[in-house]
């Protein structure tokens, strides 16, 4: 924006088209997405459940009760499973995030030159993220099967690595179970947007390198690595933000019965999915959404911080 | 030695990407003694087309199929009609004022769907939009409204202004030359947007949980299937719908280049 002095009634005068042509965007959103977001902020102050739900905005106003119950009260049923879902969702969050990153970074080097197929291999490469989510988790609910699944096949019979078939649909090993079709579904888009960064790293950089003689390692983490910083920025924070509210998987793998409460397949939404859906909850089910919001809002808001802060250091 | 590891990289990654998928057409076209044993091997050694003719015979596979390509369809026509002029406009402001609005954008979908899908239905069951193609499709919008204008505003980005700039001497009005420049020279993108836009409504499960009652949409039809069906009819089901998206993807894939995710990203 130009800052020359102009009145700012001027300024939005000059820019009006641009008014114009955002303003439908912005009615969309306005009334599709911010309207139901203040009535389900609203709701998590009333006392919606079975009884009260055919009043809808018109429950009993009960202050922060729900909040209580969610937060502080020990004996309130909505409390069961919750310190695991929190648990869960962080370590699958993390894991899932870095992994596609780490997998997509690493096989987009690997497309970024040239060889005999490339083209194949990269239609092959999106192929996971062709497939539906729903259809990936029904896809790998067949393959964590304990007797004839594939994985304990290739581990036990094959491969002999483990002396016994485990469970993986069942116990602590769930989170992997979600974990990894996760990353196999995701990390197809995040070696696409790597590689079309890669693409944009000018060659002389790489020709410098070479000229102070660099060690390739030292080449990624000089130049790739920081040249790449807007895109894994935004992966990162897609990452965070879609696989905290991550629930297709999970629900085709276990169903309803989603992340028994306080097991490890239990991710925030299949939480929340229970308390609101099953148990009729939806006050509290509403209040523990605005509480994830506000955890998400400052995760973000810490992300872009330090995106922010270093990229001053940089300059 | 560093060609041979770069080789077996590139053919463990291409099997894991493969594996499950070949999996599922395998066990949708195995005869259930080869599936059920206790030492299942990888390779087809008999092929039967029994579990497919299952599906199709069952009459469970067109409605949900149709109304899932329908709601797909209309929502990414309607986010593509919402998005146009806005991520025209994006993509012609200042790179900080275009990614802080385009984030924020994205932010707004932070707040879980499942609480704001009850407000929808409500507001739907008064506007008598519950259990239709056209109230389902609007509630895909607020999915994929904000990755259609990712995507736009990236494509935009590549039209150079200076074309613009000639049509405004020519006389061209803003509008018809969004319409008669922009546009033609960014359908690469457009199409991009719209696959981006079509996957974001085929995946849908928590509004159609809410919004659908009689007429199940895909997501549903194949959740409440695979909770009766054994699992050789599930993977005829998922095989079955999943091969035309592959096909569709695969002959669009030219479009589907990298820089369209790029240009949102880089300055």
């Amino acid at each position: 924006m130009k800052k020359n002095g102009k009145s700012l009634w001027s300024r939005i005068k000059k820019y009006r088209f641009a008014y114009y042509f955002i303003l439908p965007t912005a009615l969309a959103m306005l009334f599709l997405h911010l309207s139901p977001i203040v009535q389900g902020i609203y709701m998590s102050f009333l006392r919606l459940n079975q009884f009260t739900l055919q009043q809808y905005l018109l429950a009993p106003f009960c202050g922060f009760d729900n909040y209580y119950k969610v937060l502080i009260n020990p004996d309130s049923p909505i409390r069961i499973g919750l310190f695991e879902a929190v648990r869960n969702t962080t370590i699958y969050t993390v894991i899932v995030t870095l992994g596609t990153l780490a997998i997509g970074i690493i096989v987009a080097l690997m497309m970024n030159r040239k060889f005999f197929g490339r083209p194949l291999v990269r239609t092959l490469f999106l192929f996971p993220w062709i497939v539906p989510t729903y259809v990936t988790g029904l896809l790998w609910g067949i393959i964590w099967l304990k007797q004839g699944g594939l994985v304990n096949v290739m581990l036990v019979d094959w491969l002999h690595i483990l002396p016994f078939k485990p469970s993986w649909l069942s116990g602590p090993n769930t989170i992997w179970a979600i974990i990894i079709p996760t990353i196999w579904r995701f990390w197809p888009l995040s070696m696409l947007m790597l590689l079309a960064g890669l693409q944009t790293i000018p060659d002389e950089l790489y020709e410098a390198a070479d000229i102070d003689g660099a060690s390739p390692w030292r080449k990624f983490w000089m130049i790739t690595w920081p040249m790449l910083k807007p895109v894994w920025f935004i992966l990162i924070l897609f990452g965070l933000i879609y696989n905290t509210y991550s629930f297709n998987i999970v629900i085709m793998m276990f169903g309803f019965g989603a992340g028994y409460p306080g097991e490890w397949g239990d991710l925030m939404m299949t939480n929340i999915f229970r308390n609101s859906f099953q148990l009729w909850n939806f006050g509290t089910g509403a209040a523990t959404s605005v509480l994830l919001l506000i955890v998400m809002i400052v995760v973000v808001n810490v992300w872009f911080t330090y995106f922010k802060k270093s990229e001053e250091l940089r300059n | 030695m560093k060609k041979i590891i770069f080789v077996l990289l590139m053919i463990f990654a291409v099997i894991f990407v493969l594996t499950p998928i070949y999996l599922m057409v395998k066990i949708s076209l195995s005869p259930p003694a080869e599936i059920l044993t206790a030492h299942p091997s990888l390779g087809m050694h008999a092929i039967t087309l029994k579990h497919w003719k299952a599906v199709i015979a069952s009459g469970e596979l067109l409605p949900p199929l149709s109304k899932s390509v329908i709601v797909a369809l209309m929502s990414v026509i309607l986010s593509l009609l919402l998005a146009i002029p806005g991520a025209y406009v994006l993509s012609r402001l200042p790179y900080r004022i275009s990614s802080a609005l385009l984030l924020f954008i994205f932010l707004v979908r932070m707040i879980p769907q499942i609480e704001i899908a009850l407000p929808i239905s409500v507001s739907f069951i008064r506007l008598g939009l519950l259990d239709t193609d056209l109230g389902l499709a609007l509630a895909h919008t607020l999915n994929v409204l904000p990755i259609v204008t990712w995507v736009l505003v990236s494509s935009f980005k590549a039209v150079p202004a200076d074309l613009e700039d000639q049509a405004a001497i020519d006389g061209c009005g803003k509008i018809r030359t969004l319409v008669k420049i922009v546009l033609p020279l960014s359908l690469p993108g457009i199409v991009v947007a719209a696959i981006f836009g079509f996957l974001g409504s085929w995946d849908e499960f928590i509004y159609a949980i809410y919004l659908c009652l009689a007429n199940k949409t895909l997501p549903l039809e194949v959740y409440y299937y695979i909770n009766r069906a054994s699992f050789f009819i599930a993977s005829a089901y998922a095989t079955i719908i999943t091969i035309p998206v592959i096909i569709v993807t695969y002959v669009m894939q030219k479009y589907l280049k990298s820089e369209y995710l790029a240009g949102a990203v880089k300055g």
